[in-house]
Parts: structure tokens; C-alpha cells; sequence
């Protein structure tokens, strides 16, 4: 019977033991709970409550004398807004640069440049002109009739950026500038207004137009609303701008596209994450749902053909591409996390900088 | 002894119960699911005929939060099954009259125990690998998407199930109760949880004495909130490495071996 | 020989587990040994420790001193309690099982491997063949109990320890159950068994004990503790004076027999020539044997 008290107390012995290795193995290792667990990355759905602050405080200029405004606008969206106008990209130049995919892009951009010459970059060259792009620049938007770009001119010297060409001055603010050809031809119209605008137009009708309209003397057209400004880059394309992103356009899906795709209302958020949605719309459900199938499916295909022929980058980029139908309309989803587009780029510079190919 | 305990469970309601319930769940999925698979996308989804508005995407994808959904059901769900239906085979395990009839065959005293547990611990695992597999089967015939990391949450299931049914027994050694055997497997359960969470649970409290126990409680306790994430991540065949299942799982059966050697303990100097 | 089984000195209390100190003794330092190839019966009141004592010899309970031998071996030796089958008051079955399941189960355990054949055959020899194929769960208690029997006959084991045997067992089946432990004996096993049933424990068992209080009061074969040595069973021929034979001290003990205490051969004798005087006949005289009820109760009297 002592022979067995005896071997029972070796179990007690045995479970302290191994109630201590236990607390030992918690306490040793870094954890699993602390272990990074991805969280898939955000997409921007609709309107957050830092965009929307943010798009209050942008509607500086009072309401149009036109009664389709009846609020306080914003310059930028203002002068994209032609009656007619079917496209309007905006991309938040300042939130992108500040990103941390913006500062990989910077950095990267900064690295594969030519030094050969020893002169001086694009962007000294700019600065020179009294404009920092990486510091006054807010915003860049294209539109159906050119570029407009927001932020802070007011030191900026555009006769020398521009030829030397003396101004016209058009409407309250506005400054038209024609910049010459390199044949001495007319080319773009410039129309930098109030020190905070700066409008790139084809021509000189087209850019008074967009001063007037800023001006609150034209009417406005609703191509992008006020609520669709979220993301980093966002704005409205008609379908055919679409049908070059699934190979030629002319081929069978961006036929299909062109065709059956009256407009795309595009988001990207690159806060940190890089996630995009695209939200396209048509007359026909039918073919619609059809062609988000299709595209659902050629999203696939490429993810199946990248993880088949070993490119596990390019299938991990694809990880969370996705197509989410609608009734009347369907949702073209891709994301990418930081950490994989940090490593995509980690080559950028050793390949393409001073160092490359040795 | 583990089979005479399979042998036993079969003849359990409960046990009957479950299996025809995740017999009818996988029937009702066989025949009301449609899956509609185009090129490896799964373009369209029904449910009892009735069109389910899910994203069209990769299939493997796709079945991913189902996968991890099934992880978490069968982890937690069935664990909190176990903890009611197996409460009372070490209370019956040491009834008056059996126990007397056992211990005088020629069988130690820990393998009597050892056997019960390992009866329990193939229970959970039959249970939850009909479940998984079951499920993975079903869906691999509809989708085209076979995998076999559904199988391996569900032994990681069993680990943790083993785990908590490792202090029920210890308990009804001590306590020869199914109530109290099920109070304990739920005190393990929460505790396990907790233990998952330690590191964020200690930040927001005070430094003192609360502390210091909840720190130690929570250190020699195993982590089976953390189990359960990491089967969620091998059933969806999220990457996961190697190491940190490693480590949970050898948390949790070193848990389960000191628990037990605390059973043995006390069962050797018990008087029946 | 060795002995069958052999406890010494063996001291059991049962503490109270949150309480420390204060606890029951149940065994009181018993001695016993039981010879191989004999059937020993242990009688005594509820509370005596007869079911302590065989838990001791089990291994089911541990004794906090003395020494217990079982087959010359200790009975923390699972080898050695392959050779032992027992059968506990209280045998708690399988109610979904069948009895040929149940007993391949208990085979199993003790590393038999049992075949149908062999299961027949015990089933038929404890009466439940033609209930082998309905769940023990609709077993009256006598079924039962015949099943545990059936258990404990597995294997042939040398030392058979039966805890109430005939408990719940009609009349007629405990004549089969004592025929079946009979023929055990004379296979050569040895019997220890605790019953109440005190007229089944006088059949069955040649020696006897008697606990009380943790204490063995009386132990060995059972007509020398049945024997009553001033006691005189006297038969006379028809016709005798039975107020005369009174008067000269004889008891009437029913069916022409008399009771006659003398404590020795004058007193005898004395006696005798009175009932002659009377005109009484001797035809038969023998030494008079108490039941086993009467034994026990006088060791519990002394014991008090």
C-alpha cells in the first residue's frame, strides 16, 4: 500500500510539472494572439465621416446663382461639372502622397531615375516655378474637357512656366494662359484661378467656360456628386473607358463592356491597403449580370493561370478580386495588402537605379 | 475501456441526437444547396432555391468563411455539446458497483482513467471529423474544390475538446458528479478563452493583485481561444506557421497531461 | 500451502475529508487466513466492515495498516487479480448491452479472449441462454445478479470473492447458484463469500466468520462453531410421559425430540436414569447443533 501512495505522489509531482512546463511554453514564445492576422483590407463603399468633413470643408465658393446648387461648392468639382461631361477622375494627390503606398511609389519613382546627367530632377525644375508638387499640390481631377488641379499657387510664377506669355484676364480671377507649341503653334489653354485653381484646357473656349462655370455664370452639370467624393482617387468613367482594362477593346470582353457598361463610378482607397471598387452601371440587367459573370469569371482565369504557372505574387494580388452583382448594377472589387505590394515593390530602385544590371 | 465507451455512447441518446443532426444538416445541404462553379468562379449560389446575392469569385475563395464558419461551429459548438453529453462517463465511470467490479479486474487504476479519456477524445474527434468531412465532401463534389485542411481544424477541434474534458475528468474524481464536471469543462472553457486574450486582457487592467492572478490563472490555463483562430485559419488554408501551431497545440496537451496526472493522482490514493 | 488469502493486522477508518480527524473505523485489526480449495463465509451485522474487508482484499479500498495477501501475492498485482473473480453487492450493468457483449467486455479486461462457444456455456450454466439476446436493461434483479455471477465464473479463476451472491435470486436459483459454486469448489477454487442469507452461508461454506465492530469475533470450521458442547439432542420410543421427561429437565423440541443441557457425562447420566425411572426408552442420543443464527447472535452477545 506504501508502494502505491508513493506512486501516486509521483503523479501529483508529474502534473506540477507539467502544469509549469505549460506556463513556461505561455510565457516563452511570442504568442499566438499576437501573431499578425491580417484583416482583409478595407474597400471604400461610401462616404466616411473624415471624407465627409473633409468634402465641407473644400465648398468654399458660395451657391451658384443657378438653382441646380442651392449649397456652398467646391471649386474643383465645380469646374469639372460641364453639363454634358461623362468623365470625372479625381485623384487626392495630397492623401495619396502622404500614404504609406504613396511614400513605396515616391520612393520608388525617386530611385529609378536617371542620374547620368547629374542635372536636376523634374521636380526641383517645378519648384523652381514657385510650385512644390509634393507641397502645394491637393488635388488632380481629369474631366471630359481637360485637367483641373487644385491647391496652393499663390506663389507660383506661370508666365514662366508658360512661355513667358503675359496673362488674359477672364472673369473675376481667372488668368488665361496660351502656352505655345514647340512650332510655335497654339497648343493647351492654362487658366489658373484665384491662386488655388489651375485648369489645363484644349482650348481657350473650353477653359472660360470651366471659369464661368466656377464663377457661378454657367450652369452645372451632375457628373460627380458631392456624396461620391471618397477614396483617395475617385470619380466617374463612361463604359468604354473601362473596356481597355480586360484587354483590347475591341476583343470579346471589352466589346462587351463598351457596350453593355454605360458608366463606372470608381473608388480607391490607399490609405494603407490599396482597395478598389468599381460600380458599374447599365439599361440592360440582363447583360449586365451577364457581363459581370464574365468578368467574375476572366478574374478567376487569371488568378488560376498565375497560381498555375508559379507566379504567386500576381495570384496574391488577385487574392481578393471579386465581382458582387446587383440588380440594376454590379461591383468590380480587387484589393491588395500593403505588405504584399511593399514587397512587389522592394525591387524598385535595384533594378531600374544607378546600380541596376550589375 | 475506450471502446466499451464508443460502445456506450452509441447506445446514448444524445449521441444519436448529434449524429442524426449533423446528418440531416449535411443532407439538407446536399440536396437544397446549388452551386453554380463557372471556370473556378462561383457565379451563383442557392439555397432552397432561393438566390443568395454572394460575390463572384474564386471558389476557394469563396468557401473560405464557409470553411472558417464550420471551424468555429464545430470548435465551440461542439465543445459546448461535450461538456453536457459526456459530463457523466467518469461519474458512471465510478458509480458504486462498477468501479468496485472494475477495479478488481486486472486493470491499473490509470488506465482506467486513460481509457475513458481516450473513449471521449475519439468521440469528439469521430464527431468532428463526420462533421468536416462531411461538409468538405459536399462541397468538393459541388464546387470542384477538394481539400483536406477542413479535416485538420477539426483534429485541432479534438485537441481542444480533449483539453477541457482532461479537467472534467479530474473533477469527477475528485467530485463524483456530472454537474460539477460540466461546471468545471464551462469554468475551462471561459478560462481557456480568457487565456487566448491574456495579453490584451492584461493592458487594460490595473496593476495589483488582480492582476498578478488573472495573469498567472491565465498562463497555466490553455489557450483555447487561440486554438480555435488558428483552426479557422487552417481550415480556410490561410497560410499559418508551423511554430505557432506548434506551440498552442503543445500549451494545450501539456494543459491536458498535468490535468490528467492530477486525475491519476487522486484516483490512486481514492478509496471506493 | 499458501493460503488463499491472508490479512494481518489490517486497520481501516474512513476519514471525513474536509473534517481531518473525525472519521469511522471499520476495521479494527483483523487477522484471517483462508485456505486454498475450502469456501469461507463472513457473516456479521449491517456495519461490521465485511464489504471494507473485501474492498481491502481488492485493492479496492487501501488499508491504512496491516497486510493483505491474495494468492500469495498482493493485490495491487493486476496479474494477480486476473486469478480472482468477484462479484460486488451492488454490480452496476450495462443496461443497452447484451449479456454475451458485457462478458467479452469483462473478458477483455482481464485479457481473455472469450468464445462464443464458451460464452453459451457459461450463460446456459447460470441459467440466462435463452436471454442472451435481450439488453440487460430488462434484466430483473435475480437476472442480474446471475450475470455478475457469470462475470466472476469467467475464466475460472482460483479465488472466487461473491459479495451477497443470492441476493435477488427466487429460491430455486439459489439452489442452482449453490450448485454452481459447489462444483467450483470442487474444482479446486476457493469460495469467500458475504451473505445475510445465513441457512445459504451454512450450506455452502466448511468455515466460517463472524465480524462485528471491525473485529473478526469468531472464525473457524462451521460445525465446530455450531457444536454445542452441553447440549444434548435424546429421542425416546413412543408412549414416553413427556410431563415426567420435563420435569426430569428435557425440553421438547418438536418431532419426538428432546433438548437436554448437561455440562458433563454425570449430569448426562443423571438425567437419563431419571427418564428411565419414568418409564422413558432411549432410542437415539447425539450432541445437540446450533444454527448459524444462533452462533452469531451469541458472538454478538459476548462481543456486547
Amino acid at each position: 500500500m506504501e508502494r502505491s501512495r508513493r506512486r501516486s505522489l509521483l503523479w501529483l509531482l508529474a502534473a506540477l510539472v507539467l502544469f509549469g512546463l505549460g506556463a513556461l511554453l505561455a510565457r516563452g514564445c511570442t504568442g499566438p494572439e499576437e501573431a499578425a492576422r491580417r484583416p482583409p483590407p478595407p474597400l471604400p463603399r461610401h462616404l466616411r465621416p473624415a471624407e465627409a468633413r473633409r468634402m465641407e470643408q473644400r465648398q468654399t465658393l458660395p451657391p451658384s446663382a443657378f438653382p441646380d446648387r442651392s449649397r456652398p461648392r467646391d471649386p474643383l468639382l465645380t469646374a469639372l461639372s460641364a453639363p454634358d461631361a461623362g468623365t470625372a477622375l479625381v485623384f487626392e494627390a495630397n492623401a495619396l502622397r502622404n500614404s504609406p503606398v504613396g511614400q513605396l511609389l515616391l520612393d520608388c519613382l525617386e530611385a529609378s531615375r536617371p542620374r547620368a546627367d547629374g542635372g536636376a530632377s523634374p521636380l526641383e525644375s517645378i519648384r523652381e516655378l514657385g510650385v512644390d508638387p509634393l507641397q502645394d499640390v491637393d488635388r488632380v481631377a481629369v474631366g471630359d474637357e481637360g485637367m483641373v488641379i487644385s491647391g496652393d499657387f499663390s506663389r507660383a510664377r506661370w508666365e514662366a512656366a508658360f512661355g513667358g506669355s503675359a496673362p488674359t484676364p477672364y472673369g473675376a480671377q481667372g488668368q488665361l494662359y496660351r502656352v505655345p507649341t514647340a512650332d510655335g503653334g497654339s497648343g493647351p489653354v492654362v487658366a489658373a484661378w484665384g491662386g488655388q485653381l489651375l485648369v489645363v484646357a484644349d482650348d481657350e473656349a473650353s477653359a472660360q467656360a470651366t471659369v464661368d462655370r466656377v464663377e457661378g455664370r454657367r450652369p452645372l452639370g451632375q457628373v460627380l456628386r458631392d456624396d461620391q467624393a471618397y477614396g483617395d482617387v475617385y470619380g466617374v468613367l463612361q463604359g468604354d473607358r473601362l473596356a481597355g482594362l480586360f484587354g483590347p477593346a475591341d476583343g470579346p470582353l471589352g466589346g462587351e463592356v463598351r457596350d453593355v457598361a454605360k458608366s463606372v463610378e470608381l473608388h480607391l482607397d490607399a490609405t494603407r491597403d490599396v482597395g478598389l471598387v468599381a460600380n458599374v452601371r447599365g439599361d440592360d440587367p440582363a447583360r449586365l449580370t451577364d457581363l459581370g459573370k464574365a468578368l467574375g469569371g476572366a478574374l478567376v482565369a487569371a488568378r488560376a493561370r498565375a497560381v498555375a504557372s508559379g507566379h504567386a505574387d500576381d495570384a496574391e494580388l488577385l487574392e481578393y478580386a471579386r465581382v458582387v452583382p446587383g440588380h440594376d448594377s454590379f461591383s468590380l472589387e480587387m484589393a491588395v495588402p500593403y505588405e504584399v505590394l511593399r514587397a512587389r515593390l522592394a525591387h524598385c530602385g535595384r533594378e531600374s537605379g544607378p546600380d541596376a544590371g550589375r | 475501456m475506450a471502446a466499451d465507451l464508443l460502445r456506450e455512447a452509441g447506445a446514448r441518446k444524445w449521441f444519436l441526437g448529434l449524429a442524426v443532426a449533423i446528418t440531416l444538416l449535411l443532407l439538407a445541404l446536399l440536396g437544397g444547396l446549388r452551386l453554380e462553379v463557372v471556370d473556378g468562379a462561383l457565379a451563383a449560389t442557392r439555397l432552397f432555391g432561393k438566390a443568395l446575392f454572394t460575390p463572384i469569385r474564386a471558389a476557394d475563395i469563396a468557401l473560405r468563411p464557409v470553411f472558417i464558419a464550420a471551424s468555429y461551429l464545430i470548435f465551440y459548438g461542439g465543445m459546448a455539446f461535450g461538456l453536457i453529453a459526456c459530463s457523466d462517463f467518469a461519474p458512471a465511470l465510478l458509480s458504486p458497483g462498477r468501479i468496485e467490479h472494475l477495479l478488481a479486474l486486472p486493470v491499473r487504476r490509470w488506465e482506467l482513467l486513460a481509457g475513458t479519456f481516450l473513449g471521449v477524445l475519439l468521440l469528439g474527434l469521430l464527431g468532428a471529423t463526420y462533421g468536416a468531412g462531411g461538409l468538405l465532401v459536399i462541397l468538393g463534389f459541388k464546387t470542384g474544390v477538394w481539400t483536406w485542411h477542413p479535416l485538420l481544424a477539426a483534429a485541432l477541434a479534438a485537441v481542444g475538446f480533449a483539453t477541457v474534458y482532461a479537467g472534467m475528468l479530474a473533477a469527477a474524481v475528485f467530485v463524483r458528479s456530472a454537474a460539477v464536471s460540466a461546471a468545471v469543462g464551462a469554468l475551462l472553457l471561459v478560462s481557456g478563452i480568457l487565456a487566448g486574450n491574456r495579453r490584451a486582457l492584461l493592458t487594460t487592467m490595473s496593476e495589483g493583485p488582480g492582476q498578478l492572478v488573472f495573469a498567472a490563472w491565465t498562463r497555466v490555463m490553455p489557450p483555447l481561444s487561440t486554438l480555435a483562430e488558428t483552426a479557422a485559419d487552417v481550415a480556410a488554408g490561410s497560410p499559418v506557421a508551423v511554430g505557432q501551431v506548434g506551440t498552442v497545440v503543445g500549451e494545450c496537451a501539456l494543459f491536458t497531461a498535468g490535468a490528467l496526472a492530477v486525475a491519476v493522482w487522486r484516483f490512486e490514493q481514492r478509496d471506493f | 500451502m499458501t493460503p488463499a488469502l491472508e490479512a494481518t493486522d489490517l486497520h481501516k477508518r474512513y476519514r471525513r475529508w474536509m473534517f481531518g480527524r473525525a472519521g469511522q473505523d471499520a476495521l479494527r485489526g483483523l487477522d484471517l487466513r483462508v485456505p486454498r480449495g475450502t469456501a469461507f463465509g463472513l457473516i456479521g451485522p449491517n456495519g461490521a466492515g465485511k464489504t471494507t474487508f473485501i474492498k481491502c482484499l481488492l485493492g479496492i479500498a487501501w488499508p491504512d495498516r496491516g497486510t493483505v495477501r491474495l494468492l500469495d501475492s498482493s493485490p495491487e498485482d493486476p496479474a494477480v487479480r486476473a486469478r480472482v473473480g468477484y462479484l460486488p453487492e451492488r454490480l452496476h450493468l450495462p443496461g443497452a448491452w447484451r449479456p454475451p457483449a458485457f462478458l467479452r467486455a469483462v473478458g477483455r479486461l482481464k485479457g481473455l479472449r472469450v468464445t462464443a462457444d464458451e460464452l453459451r456455456t457459461l450463460l446456459a450454466r447460470v441459467g440466462l441462454l435463452e436471454s442472451a439476446e435481450r439488453r440487460i436493461g430488462g434484466f430483473s434483479k435475480g437476472m442480474r445478479q446471475r450475470l455478475g455471477l457469470a462475470a466472476a465464473l469467467l475464466g475460472s479463476p482460483e479465488l472466487l470473492v461473491l459479495d451477497e451472491p443470492t441476493d435477488g435470486v427466487d429460491p430455486l436459483g439459489r439452489v442452482e447458484v449453490r450448485r454452481i459454486l459447489e462444483s467450483e469448489l470442487a474444482r479446486g477454487a476457493t469460495l469467500f463469500v458475504n451473505s445475510h442469507l445465513l441457512s445459504e452461508t451454512e450450506r455452502l461454506c466448511g468455515r466460517i466468520g463472524i465480524l462485528s465492530g471491525g473485529r473478526l469475533l469468531r472464525e473457524g470450521p462451521l460445525d465446530a462453531l455450531c457444536r454445542a458442547e452441553a447440549s444434548w439432542a435424546v429421542r425416546f420410543a413412543p408412549g414416553a410421559d413427556g410431563a415426567a421427561l420435563v420435569a426430569a429437565g428435557f425440553r421438547p423440541a418438536g418431532d419426538g425430540t428432546f433438548h437436554l443441557d448437561a455440562p458433563d457425562a454425570a449430569a448426562l447420566n443423571a438425567a437419563l436414569d431419571r427418564a428411565r425411572v419414568a418409564g422413558a426408552l432411549l432410542v437415539e442420543l447425539t450432541r445437540a447443533s446450533r444454527d448459524l443464527e444462533d452462533v452469531l447472535a451469541e458472538a454478538l452477545r459476548a462481543a456486547a
